[in-house]
């Protein structure tokens, strides 16, 4: 009974009410948010979420998809509560995946190397697991006048998807190799993702010049007066990969994990050569009979005419491997422009 | 006291067959009437019966139906700052300036356009003349009912106009306070000899200060004219108290 | 009228006293990754860099001159509308109708529409200023109006002030707390439109203002940079409200007894 009645005066301290409520919501918060983080570790692995992106370099995903690889690789994982259920996510740019990582939302990640290096700079603890792709890029003007980067004054706006991008990077490359300063472009960026950024470039009016991937690259540079000032690969100084595979640090060593990230390998390693059947396909100019199902499925995944898929991947530039180019020059080249540290960057890497 | 007047022959202000009112709304019937040089006329007569609308006829603040306002002579059609309106309203002086700068605001803009050499002397007199020596620097919201309508009075009589139109000045201060403010005026009427038409419901008011009452029926007709030439005249007070328009009024009095 | 007790500058201290060391508890006690909630330390020294090496600085200088120039010619706007629906009542009823769709329609909305016509950078990012000061301030500046006083009105008449006179002598200190309490709307609706334009569409290195910065510390996953920001915001929003208004307000309707 006593105590009953000093609890009771106790909390009817007008001072202290106030303290109780804002050390509980403290509580609250803090389980509640402690929940976005990765440091649950199932015994069996229920869901897979994988983010992609837009455009052609993300084809072997594709194909993945519409010929059902992954699934049938992982149909043995989680036998006792049904199949492993695998979300295919696609996101409009790589800030946004790796924010989706950050609050684990997402267990594999697909992006440029050079949003996956700063992620990795600021410990999100992310991995490296594959390459994807690499893919013809470019820096494509409508303006006659503009023969070289050298000829992109100070009021001439450049649209590319966002500084730290894989566009910027290669644009800063670029700038540092041929007018000796990396950041002499930083001021006059647009960020726009590439349907809002060829926009831009087709009114001739509001950006000068837009560094950008296929398809759109493809549309750029098919309009009259459309002019390359530079490609990917003479910005980076040879073959590098374009996008990369990143792992979460949900990712253990559990057999669960183990077996379903082997699991992945094998869809995607299937899925690597079938994409490259089809540039082979496409080199051609005709489709191999055993492969016409395949194309009719991936074009309609594209929302494309399989003529216009056939006549976009034999382009050169385009090849789907795991094999990872480039990612030291990507590193130094980061340090160098002030984004990174590539001694710790590198260490990170090697942690893992 | 005022005592005995000299009234000129020429009227200063004359209105000739006024007929008014607003929109569709007639308020005011061939009305005629002429002011003299430093007469006080008080105009009486029930709660809207058109009061108001004489007085904004009077300082061309409102357009005729038909008929003309003459002014010194000359046909008038706009407000000029010779015919100087004093409001019931407590707010009348611009609360965004001080008493003193409200009273310079009217000398710049009216008649001392072009000597503002003089305005500094002009508004000390005029502040002095109302004894608000002292509020010279105060806002009009930190001025008391009496204060204020003391300032419009200073602001008014700074600009030394030849005709007053005042409307029911002292209709919303308390008694004691509306006795003096009475005094004051007459004092003032006595030194600047100012044509006042001023406008009341409150007969005593009108017997002190009027040289002559007007009496504007609840249809907007002059029904009374008192002439008389001395305020008290007997005469007038007589005629003013049985005039049957103005007999409701005597006793919806407190 | 004012409650005993509590003065509301004391509270704000006290409140902020409260969320820093609460922001610490949540961060510690939920062991939760610094890219989401970065600690207080390196917030303020990302907030200090920031204003010490001038980025942040010439971010908000610009987007402090988008707004006063968007509202500057939203002002300008406003006054001449003001004067043309006051000749013509046909143009003062087609206002209110415009006011009256325009008005509740934030600006971001029209951002898409705005790209298209004005194009991106600093013109679109000028329109949707414009586009939110304009509205609360004609209205504003129309109900003051209507509402002078006739006291006022005719004191004008009488020291013979009319048309521009008129509208600078009398309508414009008449109405100024109208004037005020839409300029305070205006700056509530502006300060958010400026900023989101700036993030979202108008992101223009060199001329991206706040919105800009904010929007490259996200993409570099500068969380410590994010939140100065974010910080730099709120402190600006609150003291232009806080400070600027107030004492605007303090050494004018209040003084004059005009408070609405
Ligand atoms: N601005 C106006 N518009 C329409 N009617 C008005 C206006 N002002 C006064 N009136 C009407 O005209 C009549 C006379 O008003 P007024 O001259 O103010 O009377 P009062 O004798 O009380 O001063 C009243 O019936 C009043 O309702
Ligand atoms: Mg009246």
């Amino acid at each position: 009974m006593k105590t009953e009645k000093t609890l009771y005066h106790f909390l009817r301290m007008p001072a202290l009410l106030p303290f109780l409520l804002t050390v509980l919501l403290i509580f609250f918060l803090s389980t509640l948010l402690a929940g976005c983080q990765a440091n649950q570790k199932p015994a069996q692995l229920q869901t897979l979420r994988i983010a992609e992106q837009h455009g052609l370099a993300y084809l072997p995903l594709g194909i993945m998809q519409t010929q059902g690889l992954l699934d049938r690789e992982l149909a043995e994982l989680n036998r006792e509560n049904g199949r492993v259920d695998i979300q295919w996510i696609r996101m409009g740019n790589a800030t946004a995946i790796r924010e989706a990582m950050l609050a684990n939302r997402l267990d594999i990640g697909f992006m440029g190397i050079p949003p996956f290096l700063l992620g990795v700079y600021r410990e999100t603890g992310w991995q490296l697991f594959t390459g994807l792709s690499e893919s013809p890029l470019g820096l494509v003007t409508l303006d006659e006048s503009k023969q070289s980067l050298a000829d992109l004054n100070p009021t001439d706006r450049i649209a590319l998807p966002q500084p730290g991008s894989i566009q910027h990077i290669l644009l800063a490359m670029a700038a540092e190799r041929q007018l000796s300063n990396p950041k002499i472009f930083d001021n006059q960026l647009v960020s726009m993702g590439h349907p809002d950024g060829l926009a831009a470039l087709l009114t001739r009016r509001e950006v000068t010049a837009h560094f950008t991937a296929p398809p759109f690259l493809f549309t750029a540079l098919e309009q009259p007066g459309a002019r390359q000032l530079i490609s990917g690969e003479q910005a980076f100084g040879g073959p590098f990969s374009f996008i990369i595979g990143a792992l979460s640090p949900g990712w253990t060593d559990s057999p669960a994990h183990t077996e379903a990230l082997k699991g992945f390998r094998r869809a995607l390693d299937h899925s690597l050569s079938l994409a490259q059947d089809m540039i082979l396909d496409a080199q051609r100019g005709a489709v191999e009979e055993s492969r016409a199902t395949l194309w009719q499925e991936v074009s309609a995944f594209y929302n494309l005419e399989p003529q216009v898929l056939l006549a976009h991947l034999s382009e050169p530039g385009f090849r789907y491997s795991s094999e990872i180019l480039g990612l030291d020059t990507f590193i130094r080249a980061m340090d160098r422009f002030g984004y990174l540290d590539s001694t710790r960057v590198t260490e990170l890497l090697i942690q893992r | 006291m005022t005592g005995q007047h000299e009234i000129p022959k020429k009227p200063i202000l004359e209105l000739k067959n006024i007929s008014a009112g607003y929109a569709d709304y007639p308020v005011l019937h061939q009305v005629n009437l002429q002011i003299f040089g430093s007469e006080v006329v008080c105009v009486l007569g029930p709660s809207g019966c058109g009061k108001s609308t004489l007085l904004k006829i009077a300082g061309s603040f409102l357009a005729p139906k038909a008929g003309s306002v003459v002014f010194q002579g000359k046909m008038v059609t706009n407000p000029d700052h010779h015919r100087l309106m004093v409001f019931q309203n407590q707010n009348q002086l611009l609360p965004w300036m001080t008493l003193e700068q409200n009273i310079r605001f009217a000398l710049k803009h009216g008649p001392l356009k072009s000597h503002p050499s003089s305005w500094r002397e002009r508004i000390a007199k005029s502040l002095q003349e109302v004894g608000l020596q002292n509020a010279a620097k105060l806002y009009p919201h930190q001025l008391s009912g009496g204060m204020a309508q003391r300032g419009a009075l200073a602001r008014a009589f700074g600009c030394q106009p030849a005709l007053l139109l005042m409307d029911e000045p002292f209709g919303s201060v308390d008694a004691p306070t509306r006795s003096e403010l009475q005094h004051l005026l007459l004092d003032l009427i006595a030194n600047h000899h100012t044509a006042t038409l001023f406008v009341t419901h409150d007969l005593e008011e009108a017997l002190l200060l009027g040289h002559r009452i007007l009496v504007l029926n609840s249809r907007g007709f002059i029904t009374l004219d008192s002439r008389s030439t001395k305020p008290g005249h007997p005469s007038a007070v007589r005629q003013a108290m049985e005039h049957p328009d103005l007999r409701a009024n005597r006793y919806d009095r407190p | 009228m004012k409650k005993a007790g509590i003065d509301p500058k004391i509270l704000g201290v006290v409140l902020v006293l409260l969320i820093l060391p609460a922001w610490e508890a949540i961060r510690i006690g939920g062991s939760i990754s610094p890219l989401l909630m970065p600690p207080l330390v390196s917030i303020g020294s990302a907030l200090l860099q920031g204003l010490i090496q001038g980025t942040l600085l010439v971010q908000i200088g610009l987007s402090l001159m988008y707004i006063l120039t968007g509202a500057g010619i939203a002002l300008v706007l406003a006054f001449f509308t003001l004067w043309i629906s006051n000749l013509s009542p046909a143009v003062h009823h087609a206002v209110g109708i415009l006011g009256a769709l325009f008005h509740p329609l934030p600006g971001i909305v029209l951002l898409p529409i705005i790209i298209l016509w004005a194009g991106i950078g600093p013109s679109a990012v000028l329109v949707v200023i414009v586009h939110s000061v304009f509205w609360p301030v004609l209205t504003n500046l129309q109900a003051g109006y209507r509402s002078i006083p006739e006291t006022w009105r005719m004191t004008g008449q009488n020291y013979e002030l009319a048309g521009w006179k008129f509208l600078v002598f009398i309508a414009l200190p008449a109405t100024f707390p109208y004037l005020l309490a839409g300029l305070r709307i205006a700056w509530a609706r502006g300060w958010r439109a400026l900023i989101s334009a700036e993030m979202l569409f108008g992101a223009i290195a060199g001329a991206g203002g706040l919105g800009w910065y904010i929007h490259s510390r996200r993409v570099f996953m500068d969380s410590p940079g994010l939140f100065a920001g974010i910080l730099v915001i709120m402190l600006i929003g609150s003291l232009v409200e806080s400070m600027m208004f107030s004492l605007i307000e303090r050494r004018t309707i209040q003084k004059w007894g005009m408070s609405l």
